[in-house]
């Protein structure tokens, strides 16, 4: 009976070591791969500049090489396809010259080691620029067309590019003087594509077009921007919501709403008993659109493809500010509308005897699309300011805002006046030289977050040239005469700048 | 014992005998059925007057496998009822019902191509290496049909190849004119038909009204075109305003024309379309 035992626990003992997990690794040691001299990021310009890299590698000869350039313009969720990058090199050192699509990309150097096949990869950024996609871009007209002149940073004295859209276009500027401009980011040529690439949509009196910034192509014209062409050619404005899918058009007095991929799509000339025929070129873009009637006098809101009025959602008699802005006794003079963070609007009016109201306007989203509650005290008119005709805002020839304080910039005559919206106190800036009118006043601040460019820009026009002065704004917020920036050829309406392909928006 | 066990015997015999008729699975031969028994519809009133026939394609699943050869169909028509069900005043039970026949239906020879013409035998097949076959039904345009819609209800039977699939599956109504029917977007007044989303209840009055005022065929072909370009909202909104200029005009209002309504009925309701 003792061996019987002695054998079970002998047995035991074997079983239990029997079963050890084995640590062995089948081939060698995998190579870890040594390498120095790469860039993070590479930043060129496509048709112009190469990517180039020598990367230095510990025990070179054990690997083989290649580049690769992947684009970041895919739809992960239902990509069924393996993306395929180009391959770029296949030496270790790498000199490309770059002819893709601008954009951001993954640039991937590739080691795979001789022995095992392993291969070994670094991941890097490429961002592949154009020249066009960097500088300013001045909407001017001159001699009855519309163009854009473009002033790109270099060290080369020569950095313009005159007439834009006729140097991409094969001489055809548009045709009538300047009516309206936007940058508008994301567009695509069909509602399906997944290629995106920020454009450039100009109006003139009788023409309108959208042009691919990157190269200059024109991508749609008023003959075929619409599902149904408008009777009447009388482009009045074009506007980018802050919803970027679209995009919004008004011509002869009705709207258009394109979502980016499709075509201008009609909005309703009469809508739940409200008409919108007759609107004005005048909008603003808070974090919804606002648009104004000039037959029923009243402020609405753009909503995608049919429209909103604004409203209270609690009304017990008290004017919360709504009757300001609905049934005007007036005219509307100017708008304009902060999006993002700010999302406010500053309105405008003019009545018969040139008393002049001043609205500012809560245009966050809430407030314009369900309505603001007025048991919480909440009121679509925030600042009511009521101006004299002899103030100087109704006398102004051109009128900018400030997106980051309450204030206005216009100019009478020759003079530049900064005004506080809150207390109507306007303040003399400076006077341009003799025979300067000015045509434009903006505030060019991107990007939105942390700006880098934070100045009021001026355009002004004297017998055929044009000059932009910008005043770079500080704590103050005051501008002082400085010596124009940029000079040219004809009259500028708008100034947008651009930077990697993102314009900056209109204030 | 010997005489229980025999009993017992034929109990366990007898439970063993009743089981429940398995189900039929699809493998035991070639099936045939309708694809779905949703009306269809069909119209002649875009084809030129000299068209005077016209084939219409109704779609039939296969179960089973394909074949390297045509395989013929066979359909009979069948005959369609109203009922009317009598109740008792007191206790709201049925106590009769009486059936008539739906009128308008369709006559062989006179409205289609019977099913026994060895014209349209030859192509009442499921093509060679298909699972799906497109059952031809070839419509005859009599002039009767410029005021009222026919129906022709169908039910596939056995044949040599094929013989029947699901039972709910194995009829379907064509409902066809020469005058404005509904297309398949168009097919039923709720949110599954993507033109009723984009235009609203159907009428004839309204489809009219929607040729008059784009001037061009309003049918499934046009719907599919503008839903590949995103146009849908365009045209609601570019409908929904010509509508409102019809039926505000003075002389449309005085000659009666406005405000437009489903259809020719004076009294049927004035059609909209949706915000």
């Amino acid at each position: 009976m003792n061996k019987l035992y002695i054998l079970a626990a002998g047995l035991l003992a074997l079983l239990a070591a029997a079963c050890n997990k084995d640590d062995s690794t089948a081939a060698g040691p995998i190579a870890q791969l040594k390498v120095t001299g790469l860039k993070d990021t590479f930043t060129v310009i496509a048709h112009q500049d190469f990517l180039t890299s020598t990367p230095t590698v510990e025990n070179e000869n054990d690997y083989d090489y290649y580049w690769t350039l992947f684009s970041t313009e895919f739809n992960a969720a239902t990509g069924a396809t393996l993306i395929k990058p180009d391959t770029l090199a296949r030496t270790k050192d790498l000199n490309y010259e770059v002819v893709q699509d601008p954009g951001a990309y993954i640039l991937v150097f590739n080691a795979k080691e001789k022995s095992t096949g392993v291969v070994k990869q670094v991941n890097m950024v490429a961002n592949i620029t154009t020249l066009t996609l960097n500088g300013w871009y001045l909407v001017k007209d001159n001699g009855g067309k519309t163009d854009m002149d473009f002033i790109y940073p270099t060290e080369n004295p020569v950095n313009r590019i005159d007439n834009w859209i006729a140097y991409y276009n094969g001489g055809k500027s548009l045709n009538g003087n300047a009516v309206s401009a936007v940058f508008a980011p994301s567009f695509r040529t069909s509602i399906t594509s997944q290629k995106y690439f920020p454009v450039l949509i100009v109006a003139s009196q009788n023409d309108a077009a959208i042009y691919r910034i990157d190269n200059g192509a024109m991508q749609l014209n008023f003959d075929n921007m619409f599902f149904t062409k408008p009777a009447v050619r009388r482009p009045q404005s074009v506007f980018q919501p802050a919803n970027t899918t679209a995009l919004g058009f008004i011509n002869d007095g009705r709207a258009y709403n394109m979502t980016k991929g499709a075509l201008f799509a009609n909005l309703p000339v009469a809508y739940n008993g409200a008409t919108y025929g007759n609107l004005s070129s005048i909008t603003a873009s808070a974090a919804l659109d606002l648009g104004f009637d000039n037959t029923r006098k009243s402020v609405f809101v753009f909503n995608g493809i049919s429209y909103l009025e604004l409203k209270v959602l609690v009304s017990n008699g008290v004017n919360n500010g709504l009757g300001k802005l609905q049934n005007v006794n007036g005219n509307l003079q100017w708008m304009t509308g902060y999006t993002g963070s700010s999302s406010q609007a500053l309105v405008l009016f003019r009545n018969p005897q040139d008393t002049g109201y001043l609205y500012k306007v809560d245009g966050r989203y809430g407030q314009l699309f369900y309505g603001t509650p007025f048991t919480t005290g909440g009121k679509i008119v925030t600042i009511a300011d009521t101006l004299k005709p002899q103030h100087g805002l109704m006398n102004a020839s051109a009128i900018g805002g400030n997106y980051d304080v309450d204030l206005i910039y216009y100019a009478v005559g020759s003079s530049i006046y900064k005004m506080d919206v809150t207390t109507t106190t306007e303040s003399l800036q400076y006077t341009l030289p003799a025979g300067e009118t000015v045509t434009a006043i903006q505030h060019i601040r991107y990007p939105e977050t942390a700006p880098t460019v934070n100045s009021i820009a001026i355009a002004t026009y004297n017998a055929g040239h044009y000059k932009v002065y910008l005043h770079p704004l500080s704590g103050t917020q005051t501008l002082l005469l400085t010596q124009p920036s940029f000079q040219g050829d004809g009259r500028v309406s708008r100034v947008i700048y651009m930077k990697n392909g993102v314009g900056s928006r209109v204030y | 014992m010997k005489k229980y066990s025999f009993i017992i015997v034929i109990l366990l015999a007898l439970t063993a005998g009743c089981k429940k008729a398995a189900y039929e699975l699809y493998n035991n031969g070639a099936r045939i059925q309708m694809t779905d028994t949703i009306a269809q519809t069909f119209t002649f009133i875009y084809e030129p007057v000299a068209v005077t026939r016209d084939t219409v394609y109704i779609s039939m699943n296969t179960i089973g496998g394909i074949a390297d050869r045509n395989r013929s169909v066979t359909v009979e028509q069948v005959m369609e009822y109203d009922t009317t069900w009598v109740r008792d005043p007191v206790t709201k039970q049925v106590i009769d019902s009486s059936w008539k026949p739906k009128p308008y239906q369709a006559v062989a020879g006179k409205y289609y191509v019977p099913f026994t013409d060895p014209g349209a035998q030859a192509i009442m097949v499921v093509r060679a290496d298909s699972a799906i076959g497109q059952f031809p039904i070839i419509l005859i345009r009599d002039t009767s049909l410029k005021t009222n819609s026919y129906r022709l209800r169908i039910r596939i039977t056995a044949n040599d190849e094929f013989s029947l699939g699901e039972k709910k599956y194995l009829e379907k109504t064509l409902i066809f004119s020469d005058k404005l029917e509904r297309f398949d977007s168009w097919k039923v007044d709720n949110g599954t038909a993507a033109a009723y989303v984009s235009f609203g209840k159907y009428s004839t009055g309204k489809h009219q009204f929607m040729i008059d005022v784009l001037q061009t065929r309003i049918d499934e072909v046009w719907y599919k075109a503008i839903s590949v370009i995103g146009a849908q909202g365009n045209y609601t909104n570019l409908l929904r305003d010509a509508l409102a200029a019809f039926n505000t005009d003075p002389a449309n209002i005085a000659s009666g024309k406005a405000p437009v309504r489903e259809t020719s009925n004076p009294t049927s309701l004035p059609i909209s379309f949706p915000n």
